[in-house]
């Protein structure tokens, strides 16, 4: 069991280097709280969002929900774009097909019932992938009803308070009275059901934008990982700690598998250590299933340190591999969605984002976060597997002559 | 014991070792003399397993490397040129895990590791980490790690090179209490008074070859010219030099650069008045003349008219 004495004794080196541990550990944080804080609105409130075409269908004519569509969704500076269509069931076909980015049902009776104070019911239609754009429709949604319910829910006690008083004879309003009921009755309003179409396995929870980059920087500082794991590999050989393994009776493999696990351990712990900071003191929810999120570091972990073996066969020098390497996880973390959302690229570079490791991290995360089912991770988890084995067969017989001298 | 047998190595165009072969005993301390280049370190390397042979072989006890190379090497420690350890761990976890790369259990290495250090005397320092180490310290860990798994062979390459005078003289001590423990040692080191120290037989290499071999007393006798009269002049002549090298008991005059020349001859004390009057009568100046006793210094300089340290 070599392997693991080399893959702990890398762990307990990287472990020793202050300079290392800062960038990787406290870095994801500041940034996260930074970018979290700072660009927290752009998830709830549709300013600097993505575009976003949205079906709609309503059983019949409603003016209520002609305001919605015109004067909020469409409003100055909003980013919707609104289709109409006849039916829920076109609705629900335009975003599975991805015309459409959201589908909006509105049942007959919507705006009377809005008018009434009660809370009528709206679904939502959406994918994994349209998240970011679901939390604005919702979001935007959620604003108007509880907007015309207050409207309405005032009026109507004012109606009610004037209607008592002029029969007493006398004129009386009690506005702390009439303010506390509307809250009481505003709480339990807003009844929206977000209905995934294209996985119905997936989550529904929106996303804040402190979880959103949560995960964006959480997974694109475990990417650095891999060229550290690559720079570690290259200074073995540069100072003849390589050679020597070699002249041990050790086998190539166990060195190449201990370079790997070493890698790979070192991300997990620091993956488990940024989920446990995020959460502690930024409350960031990582979504109810923790068997995911360890699956999710595992996978990841390993892709990183696949490609650790991949880059360290690529180069000879450390500060090579270092400044590629810095280069590379930034151009992956821009096209993997870790610095702007994915949902804002255009078409193309969305599907050239799906060739980098961390786009599929971060939307696994994004779909754990919104309370995702085994079955939608089952192809993220595979791609992000294959990542790592497929970059860790290449590296280790690119390696192989280097690795024996 | 160690077989070594027509060994060659090229890379490319360039043959870096030509057809060695050399015997060692068990317990036997054998010393591989020679300038940088001159494939000391190659040869090294083919006997540890880190590189493979182009032709010829090498054996342990008759088992042969290409055949049984884990075999071979557990029974090997190398103690490379450069510092191989990790800067950033203790002495002690360096020593730990090389052992474990040697087969060691950690419960093995741990019981080891007492012995090791004090072997190379750095008890004291186990729990420091080898960054804040002197460069004869780390060379000193540098040997312990090869000697946690208790080698049948220690192969010491270069194990002095760019230290203090007190580290060298620790390591020097260490190898030959090692040595007289009964572990065979292969020395390899461009400093001619390490070997001739340490070693009982020597193998001296330049250009890839094994140009002299055997005991001291073996390569001295080899040396035409028993002893070196070591001269600074001034004022050289062609024809200054040719009377000098006419002179009776005078066999070679090898010019070093820089006025400086290794004058062999026999009978020393009755040449060297020779010699000064020959130069004088020639207008040469002499700033400087003495007379060196036989050493491998001088045979590698009369077999290759170079320094061992050019």
């Amino acid at each position: 069991m070599k392997w693991v004495s080399i893959a702990f004794k890398d762990l307990r080196v990287r472990f020793q280097d202050r300079k290392e541990l800062v960038m990787l550990l406290l870095m994801p944080l500041l940034l996260t709280a930074i970018l979290g804080t700072a660009l927290g609105g752009t998830f709830g409130e549709g300013g600097g969002a993505p575009d976003t075409t949205v079906a709609v269908a309503m059983d019949a004519e409603d003016e209520m929900i002609e305001q919605l569509v015109e004067e909020v969704w469409q409003g100055e500076g909003s980013p919707l774009t609104v289709v109409s269509y006849p039916t829920e069931a076109m609705v629900k076909e335009a975003v599975q097909t991805e015309e459409v980015d959201v589908g909006v049902y509105f049942p007959s009776g919507w705006g009377e019932q809005l008018m009434d104070g009660a809370s009528p019911t709206t679904t939502i239609h959406s994918s994994p992938e349209k998240t970011i754009q679901t939390s604005i429709v919702e979001s935007m949604t959620t604003t108007f009803i509880s907007r015309v319910q207050s409207q309405s829910l005032t009026t109507q006690s004012f109606v009610r308070e004037l209607s008592a008083s002029a029969a007493d004879g006398e004129i009386t309003v009690q506005p702390e009275a009439q303010i506390e009921g509307f809250s009481e009755r505003l709480s339990a309003s807003s009844d929206i059901a977000v209905e995934n179409d294209v996985a119905t396995d997936s989550g529904s929870a929106s996303i804040s934008g402190m979880q959103y980059y949560a995960a964006a920087m959480g997974v694109m500082f475990l990417l650095f990982n891999a060229t550290i794991g690559a720079k570690s590999f290259i200074e073995e050989r540069n100072t003849q700690t390589l050679a020597r393994m070699f002249s041990a009776p050790v086998r190539p493999v166990s060195i190449v598998a201990g370079k790997f696990m070493g890698t790979m351990l070192f991300s997990f712990l620091q993956f488990v250590l940024f989920i446990g900071a995020t959460a502690l003191l930024f409350q960031v929810s990582w979504g109810e299933n923790y068997g995911q999120l360890a699956a999710l570091g595992v996978v990841y972990s390993m892709a990183v340190a696949g490609i650790a073996i991949l880059v360290a066969s690529l180069f000879k020098e450390e500060g090579n591999a270092d400044a590629v390497g810095s280069i590379g996880v930034q151009v992956f973390a821009l096209l993997g969605g870790s610095m702007i959302p994915i949902a804002a690229f255009p078409g193309g570079l969305q599907m050239v984002a799906s060739l980098t490791p961390n786009k599929w991290a971060l939307d696994s995360f994004l779909a754990m976060m919104s309370g995702a089912e085994w079955a939608s991770l089952v192809l993220p988890f595979l791609v992000l597997s294959l990542f790592g084995i497929l970059s860790l067969l290449i590296g280790s017989l690119r390696l192989r002559g280097s690795v024996k001298g | 014991m160690l077989d070594v047998m027509e060994l060659s190595k090229r890379y490319g165009d360039r043959e870096v070792v030509k057809n060695v072969s050399f015997h060692i005993d068990q317990g036997e301390a054998f010393g591989l003399l020679g300038p940088n280049g001159a494939g000391k370190s190659t040869t090294i390397s083919m006997i540890c397993g880190l590189i493979a042979s182009d032709h010829g072989d090498i054996q342990w006890a008759h088992q042969s490397i290409k055949r049984s190379p884990v075999l071979i090497k557990k029974k090997i420690g190398l103690v490379p040129q450069e510092i191989a350890l990790y800067p950033m761990m203790s002495a002690k976890d360096n020593l730990l895990f090389w052992g474990e790369m040697y087969g060691l259990t950690r419960r093995e290495a741990s019981q080891r590791l007492k012995e090791v250090l004090a072997y190379v005397g750095l008890e004291a320092r186990a729990k420091d980490k080898v960054e804040t180490f002197s460069g004869g310290m780390k060379r000193r860990i540098n040997i312990g790690a090869a000697l946690m798994h208790r080698p049948e062979l220690l192969i010491m390459d270069e194990p002095t090179v760019g230290i203090d005078p007190q580290s060298r003289n620790h390591i020097l001590d260490t190898v030959k209490k090692l040595n007289e423990e009964g572990m065979t040692i292969i020395y390899t080191s461009h400093y001619m008074e390490e070997v001739e120290m340490l070693c009982d037989r020597v193998a001296i290499m330049d250009h890839g070859e094994v140009i002299a071999d055997g005991t001291h007393q073996d390569l001295r006798q080899r040396l035409v010219g028993g002893t070196m009269v070591h001269a600074v002049l001034e004022k050289v002549t062609h024809e200054g030099i040719a009377a000098i090298e006419q002179l009776p008991h005078v066999e070679e005059v090898v010019e070093k650069g820089e006025g400086q020349y290794e004058i062999f001859v026999q009978h020393p004390h009755q040449t060297l008045s020779r010699i000064v009057t020959a130069a004088v009568q020639n207008g040469i100046m002499i700033s400087s003349i003495d007379v060196k006793e036989p050493n491998l210094e001088s045979l590698f300089l009369q077999l290759t008219g170079r320094s061992l340290r050019d």
